[in-house]
């Protein structure tokens, strides 16, 4: 609307502005004024309003009516109060009225102005307008804000007001010191339709929810109003509903709030459930049974500790149940009912160990198995987490982390038990590694110790986990045991088979061994466990029955050779008359034919049989030998009669059979007689040397018996000896009797003895009678009767009866008498040997004496002149070597005694019988010239032969003081040793006091220890070049090493001990460590030790390994080797030639 | 001299070889090894520094353990003589030097004799000592004399347990260097039946140790008298030991 005041200026238009801002002013002044007055009234109302329900408490027509009367009262104050004083609000001129009543002394001052304002184009007329102009500037300037504010702007609101806060100061601090009771009365008061019997709130716990199977499923009702007891409908599925009754559980602390309660008990199936409480029922709630998380399966992957070699192994399992070897790694992988991502194992002693997830489904975690324990296996439930967090913002509602599922929850719990991880427990066991299991199976029982000194150990054995060691150990009663590895069977066992050599045991003969067998297995852990076999004894046989034993197999040796030679001179006899026939008719038959096929089939059989008996023999006398049974030298004898046998089946022979069976196939009857005669005389031979062999078999034995019965009774000496020992020792005669089983060992001794004594003294009637005489008495002594046999009766009866006085006189008596008989049998024995040697000499001076009677013969014959006629000279030679031949005979008989007849003096006295033959037959023809030479030739051979006769001689003489080779190492290694102290001793002689005058004294003495040890080497070693019985290398040695020595002993004695004679000292050494080498090679072996070598010719050695190679030299390796297969073999050689030079000239 | 090689490095080792044949000082490799066919680019430049040690000695080795080290004793005075003869060498001195492992002079001795029968023992200094030789240039002939084998292959280990004791290939240049030996070591003696082997410790492409076994070399060096040896195997002898000896100076 176009305003008079805006177009005729602006003062009137200020002034109707200011005075419709002081307008709105007041009317919202008047609406504020007009609540705070209806409020406050309604406030006195409600308290009034109290009091009297306070007053008639539960008095429904007085609350009614209060009701009404604050209902009516409350709107009375709303219409008069508010609404009809803004109704009456004036215009703005009524405003300006107003405005000019608060205006004492100004009349419609500004009811005027705004008229004027209005009017003043009217006025134009009539007035100045700047008159009205000034008017109304006057009026704007006086209508300052508060002025047009302040209708209402004074006390209007300030009654109001502090009675609307009173009002409700009042009502606050009633429900403050009154919490329970007033919200009540109010509740009374402000709902007329409200009564304590019906029910105004219920709320159900837990509503809709998850529950784990199994769980105990409570649900709570929390209730305001109503009277009695709520009921619980539910059902599972769609079966008709149940109704339970709700039991009053402790209240909440309001009078008016009521809780119920009721459990469900454990729940399996989903259910449905509603709570009806005085006509109210709640909302039909869900409840969905969760399957709690559980493992399904298990799958166990063992490893085995490393030591058990075993591979991994895995095990699927309903249960997590563990069992395996301390040490092992388990990687456990379980599967469970539902999705499950996370999850611990609780070991014993607090260890945990997280499970990672393989699968929506499969955790897995490793650990070892250490001891017997138990592990608790926990899964988190993701479901039952999530709704633990959920729970976390619902007001009432409780979740309780479950302990144990299994365990159910308690039920007096409220609400839902549910669990946000399950656990599990389930047993580890360690299995302790057990000892492994070993049996022998054979020998299945005790067993006397085989001849061969070994036999074989049949084990069976068995561990859990692998077998590491096996061996097979020993106990003596009274000595060192010992053991022998065997090799371990693979993985856990199984069969095998030892050969068990005792040879190399140290043991008695007659003692009892104890073995067993012990397995080891591989833990390495906890360490090996061990088991042992059952204990099984291997008796050693006693001297005498060694020897028997031995003795016996070379007694069936001769028997066979005896036999061998009988039929060799069968086949001798045939072949003799078939080569007869042969040259007779000049034809071969067909009988001649097949026997010849057969006597040489049958002549290899007898040099298989030859062979055989040579093998027995030396594997005797090893049996013998291993055990020291017998005397070195005897040993040798035995050996080199066994060498000998072995070289009677001699190449030749065996090739001239071969050509005969040849010939025979081609029917080539030349080469069948050519073959028969050369085997003719092949065949003398080896019948003399079976002839030979068996008679220094038989020899040989009685001094092996002799020796062995020296050395019985030496160790019953020791055993006797051993014995009185201890019956010293005991102090409790009561003891004494344990040391029976002793004395009668002792006692089966000296019969076994007594026995080999009869033998001998049998043996020994026709060739040594006297000695035969000896021994028998010995054997006496030992019989019934005797007086050893009588001392070990008494012996024994002492020992019995615990008479330590008799026990010591009778064992003092059997001591000495066994040392007596010791000291007789040695004597005896030296005595056989001197007789032997004594015959064998005897008969060679008496073979020496022929064979110079026969060389003076031939002296004579060739002396003789032209006058003798040659028939006589014949007649002459062939008496020579019909005598030569006898000589011959006489030989070969001495060489059945002893092995030293050599081959020169065979050889040389062949030679003789051969000329003398030649002779014979030229001079039969009358060649005299040739005759004369052969028989010169002939004498030449004899005297030579008489020469070699006195060596032997010589040799048999000095043989009984000569050592075996094998003292003589051990000898020279002494020695060496000695030399090697003395040697350094030496060098730490402080040289620079020598040469300068008086030596101090002290190295005096020490020079002089030296002179007399360096002496007592160099005496050692001249009684070991005197025992070396052959002129040997090492004999030579020993000369120049003891004359060194000697010279080494001079410059100590004169003190001139200086570099020169520390040389002298090593060389000294040198040539001791030389010789005792020597020893081994030259002595030992019949071979030259100090020979030039002789060059062989071999494959060349694999070219040096790449890595050991310069970077250069690598290269071109690998260029060839890269290269080599393009080009063709022959330009290998070219190539790589190239690359050589190619190097050597980058060098 | 060995100590020049071993301290200086390769680069001024060859610019104080140039320097010195520059400057006109005697290059003591020529008078070494003048007129013996070897060519003298061939020889390791190490070797030529030297002006005032001129002359070649073989040492002894003196070990512990018992064995008679001095054994072959006109051995080392016959291979320098023919040294000097054959090859042309400069030989220092008619007679070997003799060296213990912890002699302060063991690294002027560029080549090491030793023998025996007997044990051998080095102290762990002594092998640790003996070690350091051999791999900063040093150079060891051992020849068993008959019963050091088992001794010395233990030691050997202790010196270098990481490096075993190898057979060379007959094409290897220490049976070429001088003499030609197409079937390896000669045999001079006969010990146990065993053919004749000729072992190294090799490192780099360089023999470090050569050991012979069941040759006896050292008994085919000795005087003519002592082992009554035949002639040819004296030779055999003599002309392995030449080669071991110029192969150890040259490459």
């Amino acid at each position: 609307m176009h305003s008079p005041i805006d177009e005729k200026g602006s003062f009137a238009g200020k002034l109707r502005e200011t005075l419709l801002s002081g307008k709105k002013h007041y009317l919202k002044r008047t609406a504020l004024r007009g609540v705070l007055r209806a409020v406050s009234l309604a406030l006195f109302f409600f308290l009034a309003a109290l009091l009297v329900e306070i007053s008639f408490p539960g008095n429904r027509a007085v609350e009614t009516l209060l009701f009404l009367l604050i209902l009516l009262s409350s709107f009375w104050a709303l219409v008069n109060l508010v609404f009809l004083p803004l109704a009456r609000m004036p215009n703005l001129e009524g405003f300006a009225h107003l405005l000019d009543k608060t205006l004492r002394d100004r009349r419609n001052t500004f009811l005027n102005a705004l008229l004027l304002g209005n009017a003043r184009e009217k006025l134009k007329a009539t007035a100045s307008t700047q008159m009205i102009d000034k008017v109304l500037s006057d009026v704007s300037g006086l209508a300052t804000p508060s002025r047009v504010r302040a209708p209402g702007d004074g006390q209007e609101l300030r009654g109001p007001g502090r009675n609307a806060i009173l009002a409700l100061l009042i009502v606050l601090v009633l429900f403050v010191l009154f919490p329970s009771r007033i919200p009540t009365l109010a509740m009374r008061i402000l709902s007329p339709s409200y009564s304590p019997g019906q029910v105004s709130i219920l709320k159900v716990l837990p509503g809709d929810c998850s529950v784990p199977r199994g769980a105990t499923f409570n649900v709570e009702a929390l209730t305001i109003g109503g009277t009695g007891f709520p009921t619980l409908r539910f059902r599972s599925g769609v079966s008709q509903f149940s109704s339970k009754t709700m039991q009053e559980l402790p209240g909440e602390g309001r009078e008016d709030v009521k809780r119920f309660g009721i459990s469900l008990g454990e729940v399996f199936s989903d259910l449905e459930y509603e709570v009806r409480f005085g006509g109210k029922k709640s909302k039909l709630y869900n409840v969905d049974v969760l399957e709690p998380i559980r493992p399904v399966a298990f799958k166990m992957k063992y490893l085995p500790p490393g030591y058990t070699g075993l591979d991994g192994e895995e095990i699927q399992s309903s249960t997590g149940d563990i069992s395996a070897l301390k040490g092992t790694a388990v990687t456990l992988d379980v599967t469970t009912n539902e999705r499950c991502e996370r999850g611990t194992i609780q070991l014993g002693l607090g260890k945990e160990v997280e499970l990672k997830s393989i699968s929506s489904r499969v955790l897995r975690a490793t650990f070892g198995v250490v001891a017997d324990d138990s592990y608790v296996l926990r899964l988190a439930d993701p479901e039952l987490a999530r709704q633990k967090s959920k729970g976390s913002s619902l007001s009432g509602e409780q979740i309780r982390a479950g302990e144990d599922l299994r365990g159910s929850s308690s039920g007096t719990v409220p609400g839902a038990i549910v669990a946000a991880a399950a656990s599990f427990k389930y047993k580890i066991t360690a299995l302790a590694d057990n000892p492994p299991f070993v049996k022998i199976v054979e020998p299945s029982d005790d067993i006397e110790l085989p001849r061969e000194m070994r036999f074989p150990v049949v084990y069976e054995v068995a561990d859990d986990f692998g077998i590491s060691a096996l061996s097979v150990v020993w106990e003596k009663k009274d000595g060192p045991g010992g053991r022998a590895a065997m090799p371990p069977p693979q993985g856990k066992g199984g069969n095998g088979q030892f050969p068990w050599n005792l040879s190399s045991i140290e043991i008695l003969p007659g003692d009892t061994l104890t073995y067993f067998l012990e397995a080891r297995d591989n833990d390495m852990i906890s360490g090996p466990k061990v088991g042992q076999s059952e204990r099984r004894r291997v008796r050693f046989p006693t001297l005498g029955e060694m020897l028997e034993v031995a003795l016996g197999r070379q007694e069936e040796s001769r028997r066979s050779i005896e036999e061998i030679a009988k039929e060799e001179r069968e086949l001798k006899k045939f072949f003799d008359e078939t080569n007869a026939g042969l040259k007779k008719t000049g034809q071969l038959s067909w009988e001649q034919r097949k026997g010849i096929e057969k006597a040489v089939a049958r002549e290899k059989e007898l040099q298989e049989k030859i062979r055989q008996a040579s093998k027995d023999i030396e594997e005797a006398m090893q049996s013998l030998s291993s055990r020291d049974v017998l005397q070195e030298q005897i040993v040798q004898k035995v050996m080199e009669i066994q060498e000998l046998l072995r070289d009677i089946g001699s190449r030749e022979l065996k090739e001239t059979l071969e050509k005969i069976s040849e010939a025979l196939s081609r029917m080539d009857l030349g080469q069948v007689r050519k073959s028969l005669d050369e085997m003719r005389f092949s065949r003398e031979d080896l019948l003399k040397a079976l002839e030979r062999t068996a008679e220094l078999l038989r020899r040989v034995q009685l001094e092996e018996k002799l020796d062995v019965a020296s050395r019985m009774a030496e160790r019953l000496q020791e055993l006797q000896k051993a014995i009185n020992k201890r019956v010293e020792e005991i102090s409790n005669e009561e003891e004494l009797s344990s040391l029976l089983d002793e004395q009668s060992r002792v006692e089966r001794e000296a019969a076994e003895l007594e026995r080999l004594l009869g033998d001998l003294a049998s043996s020994l009637q026709e060739s040594a009678p006297s000695l035969a005489e000896k021994l028998r008495e010995m054997n006496e002594s030992l019989c019934e009767q005797g007086e050893i046999e009588k001392a070990l009766a008494g012996m024994k009866a002492s020992l019995s009866s615990c008479s330590g006085g008799n026990c010591k006189g009778w064992g003092l008596k059997l001591e000495r008498e066994f040392a007596r008989m010791s000291m007789d049998l040695q004597s005896a024995q030296e005595q056989f040997g001197q007789k032997m040697k004594e015959e064998v000499v005897r008969e060679m001076r008496g073979l020496g004496h022929d064979l110079v009677s026969l060389s003076k013969k031939q002296e004579d014959l060739l002396s003789k002149g032209p006058e003798v006629t040659t028939s006589d000279l014949a007649t002459d030679a062939q008496e020579s070597f019909e005598l030569t031949g006898r000589a011959g005979d006489k030989l070969f008989e001495i060489s059945k005694k002893t092995m030293l007849v050599t081959g020169e003096l065979v050889s040389q006295l062949g030679n003789a019988i051969v000329k003398l033959d030649e002779a014979r037959m030229a001079f039969d023809s009358g060649r005299t010239t040739i005759g004369r030479t052969r028989v010169q030739e002939a004498r030449t051979s004899l005297d030579k032969a008489v020469v070699a006769l006195l060596r032997t001689e010589s040799s048999i003489q000095s043989a009984s003081s000569a050592i075996g080779m094998k003292e003589a190492m051990q000898r020279l290694g002494a020695l060496t040793a000695m030399q090697e102290q003395l040697n350094s001793s030496a060098e730490g002689l402080d040289l620079s006091e020598l040469g300068h005058g008086r030596l101090r004294e002290s190295v005096e003495e020490a020079m002089a220890r030296l002179a007399a040890e360096q002496e007592m080497i160099r005496e050692g070693i001249e009684e070991l070049s005197e025992k070396v019985s052959q002129e040997t290398n090492l004999k030579k040695n020993l000369s120049k090493i003891s004359e060194e020595m000697k010279k080494i002993v001079e410059n100590f004695e004169k003190k001139e001990f200086d570099e020169s004679t520390l040389e002298r000292q090593k060389k000294v050494l040198t040539r001791l460590l030389d010789a005792q080498r020597s020893v081994r090679k030259e002595d030992y072996t019949k071979q030259r030790f100090s020979r030039p070598g002789q060059d062989v010719a071999r494959k060349t050695p694999p070219p040096v390994p790449a890595p050991l190679l310069s970077p250069e030299e690598r290269m071109r390796v690998e260029i060839l080797k890269g290269r080599g297969e393009r080009f063709p073999l022959r330009y290998r050689a070219l190539v790589e030639k190239y690359f050589e030079s190619l190097s050597a000239r980058a060098r | 001299m060995r100590l020049f090689c071993i301290l200086i490095p390769r680069t001024v080792r060859s610019v104080l070889l140039i320097l010195g044949a520059v400057s006109g000082l005697p290059v003591s490799l020529g008078s070494l090894l003048h007129g013996s066919g070897i060519p003298l680019a061939s020889v390791s430049t190490c070797w030529a520094a030297t002006k005032t040690d001129a002359g070649f000695i073989i040492a002894r080795l003196k070990y512990k353990g018992g064995g008679d080290w001095y054994g072959n004793a006109t051995s080392l005075r016959n291979l320098m003589n023919a040294l000097r003869v054959r090859g042309n060498v400069v030989v220092k001195a008619d007679k070997e030097a003799t060296v213990e492992i912890m002699d302060g002079d063991l690294f002027n001795h560029p080549f090491l004799f030793m023998s025996g029968h007997g044990t051998v023992r080095f102290t762990q200094k002594e092998a640790e000592r003996l070690r350091s030789y051999l791999l900063k240039g040093g150079f060891l002939f051992a020849d068993d004399d008959y019963g050091m084998d088992k001794t010395f292959r233990e030691e050997m280990k202790r010196v270098f347990p990481e490096k075993d004791l190898i057979e060379l290939p007959f094409n290897h240049k220490i049976y070429h260097s001088f003499y030609d030996f197409p079937n390896g070591p000669p045999k001079i003696h006969e010990h146990d039946g065993k053919p004749p082997q000729g072992l190294a410790i090799v490192d780099k492409g360089r023999v470090l140790v050569f050991y012979t076994y069941e040759t006896d070399i050292g008994d085919g060096l000795e005087d003519a008298d002592i082992h009554n040896d035949p002639p040819e195997k004296r030779e055999a002898a003599l002309r392995m030991a030449i080669n071991i000896v110029t192969y150890a100076l040259t490459d």
